[in-house]
């Protein structure tokens, strides 16, 4: 019983995954086709979830938003970890001046409120799902810089570093050959839950109008779209809101599965 | 072969209320084919003086040499040189060893070392130089392509041991090595460093906190009592005529079975 949040988030991503990859080849309707005589339809067995205000298949239209969800995660949170991990991990093994313009650095960013940051990119450079996928980046850079940070920390205290050093082994080659495997698990717990803050991140700004313009089908952008037809019918706003309320609780399920997967102190206890 | 020359290191801001006073003016001399014991017990410091001599640390007054010179970290040259000769046993294969890695690549580790490799001191084939160290520590081949958690205790300061061997040292420093290990596996690992040390004419320095250890293993000790040596001399010596009213206590505090 103890893999059920593990296995149930890895149903959800899979999923997630699968729908966004299908999309690519077919979907029960034309994603982007207006059909005015079918407008604001209720769930019914041709239009599963029903259609939105255009007319719009809402699985389709949810199939293809699912793209944009997953590239904007998957991008933000690989970006946030190319830069912030090799910060952590020098921070964590160079103390000293470095690590104190690093952990500050990393400070000053954290306390930089993300939705600033992507007011000011998209006063800069336009609303736009790169612009919303870079704001995002940076704003989880520091998490990954911390989270590296402490982990490193606690790897640089054991002695089979001490031993490495003694072996004549290079800072960087140590880094490379000891302290990356051995955080590996931790960050990879860190990225799964940094996914599930960046999809919630990315439907805000949609949502706000600060990500994906009308022709970019994201479901922060469909619950925008639907919030004036809401007293007529809820569907076109609950259906993506449900979907990413779902893909969050699926990625947080995944973090906490993979932590206590791999928790070395509750091997006894699978 | 290492000269201690009034080596003092503190750890925390110097003066503060907190700073640490590990080692106080400590002056020693190894010689090569000494088999020294440091006894002490814990916070003595024991283990800071060893990790000097390990170039894992630096002194914080004073200085340390090998083969005449002074031990530096913006001296790569001469901590090539001194990593290529002294190599180190470290108290808990628990946490020596890398868990994600096998045994073979353990053991191999300081041959792979691009800056010992420059020294031209150390054996150039890992492969047969593997097969010849886990034999001498009496570990079967197979061992290599193994994890360390698939081995006990004793067997995993074996694995360490055998990766100190690697590079042919002329110095093994001993950190504590049997005190993690059960008491049914220590005197099998102890006899193993006897025999090693015996055999390859290595220079010993064993840091322990059991007397009954450094009598097994050395013929010369140095007392640390608070970070300063109260007493040094030959084992024979010290054991059967203590000076320092600390010795005496140590000696006297060893469990003894009635005759």
């Amino acid at each position: 019983m103890r893999r059920a949040p593990l296995v149930a988030g890895l149903v959800i991503a899979a999923g997630l995954v699968l729908a966004a990859l299908v999309s690519l080849v077919w979907t029960p309707y034309d994603p982007f086709l207006v059909n005015g005589a079918d407008r604001l339809l209720r769930p019914s067995l041709a239009h599963w979830l029903g259609t939105d205000r255009m007319g719009i298949d809402l699985v389709s239209r949810l199939m293809v938003g699912a793209r944009t969800t997953l590239m904007v995660g998957v991008l933000a949170v690989l970006g946030a970890a190319v830069v912030g991990v090799p910060l952590g991990i020098a921070a964590g093994m160079r103390r000293g001046v470095l690590s104190d313009v690093i952990l500050r650095a990393s400070d000053i960013l954290f306390a930089l409120p993300a939705l600033l940051l992507a007011i000011l990119l998209v006063a800069a450079k336009g609303a736009s799902v790169a612009t919303a996928t870079t704001a995002i980046g940076i704003a989880t850079i520091p998490v990954f810089v911390r989270m590296a940070h402490g982990a490193t920390l606690s790897v640089m205290a054991l002695d089979y570093i001490d031993a490495a050093r003694v072996a004549g082994i290079s800072a960087p080659a140590i880094a490379l050959r000891h302290v990356v495997p051995n955080i590996g698990p931790i960050l990879g717990v860190q990225a799964s839950a940094s996914f599930s803050t960046a999809i919630l991140a990315e439907a805000g700004l949609s949502y706000l109008g600060l990500a994906a313009s009308a022709a970019t089908p994201t479901w922060g952008r469909m619950m925008r779209d639907a919030q004036d037809d809401l007293f007529l019918t809820p569907w076109p706003a609950l259906v993506p809101g449900l979907a990413i309320a779902l893909a969050v609780l699926g990625f947080n399920l995944l973090g906490d599965g993979l932590r206590d997967y791999l928790d070395p102190r509750l091997k006894e206890l699978r | 072969m290492f000269e201690v020359d009034h080596v003092t290191r503190t750890f925390g801001r110097r003066k503060s209320e907190t700073a640490v006073q590990a080692l106080d003016d400590v002056t020693l001399d190894i010689k090569s084919g000494d088999r020294l014991g440091i006894v002490g017990e814990s916070g003595s410091g024991k283990t800071t003086l060893v990790r000097l001599l390990a170039g894992l640390d630096s002194p914080t007054a004073g200085e340390v040499r090998f083969q005449g010179a002074r031990l530096d970290r913006r001296d790569p040259h001469t901590l090539a040189r001194l990593r290529a000769s002294v190599q180190m046993v470290f108290q808990d294969p628990r946490s020596s060893l890398d868990p994600r890695m096998k045994v073979g690549q353990i053991v191999t580790e300081p041959l792979r070392s691009r800056r010992l490799r420059q020294t031209g001191a150390i054996p150039t084939d890992p492969k047969t130089r593997l097969a010849e160290v886990l034999d001498q520590v009496g570990l079967p081949a197979a061992a290599a392509a193994l994890y360390p958690h698939e081995f006990s205790g004793g067997q995993r300061q074996r694995i360490a041991i055998a990766r100190a061997l690697a590079p042919n040292p002329d110095i093994l420093l001993a950190d504590e090595p049997v005190s993690a290990l059960d008491v049914s596996v220590r005197a099998q690992v102890l006899n193993l460093i006897t025999d090693l040390v015996t055999t390859m004419h290595l220079t010993l320095v064993l840091v322990s906190h059991d007397l009954a250890v450094i009598r097994h293993l050395c013929d010369q000790v140095v007392v640390l009592q608070h970070g300063r040596i109260v007493e040094q001399g030959s084992a024979d010596a010290v054991y059967s005529h203590p000076q320092a009213a600390y010795t005496k206590s140590l000696l006297a505090a060893v469990p003894r079975l009635p005759d």
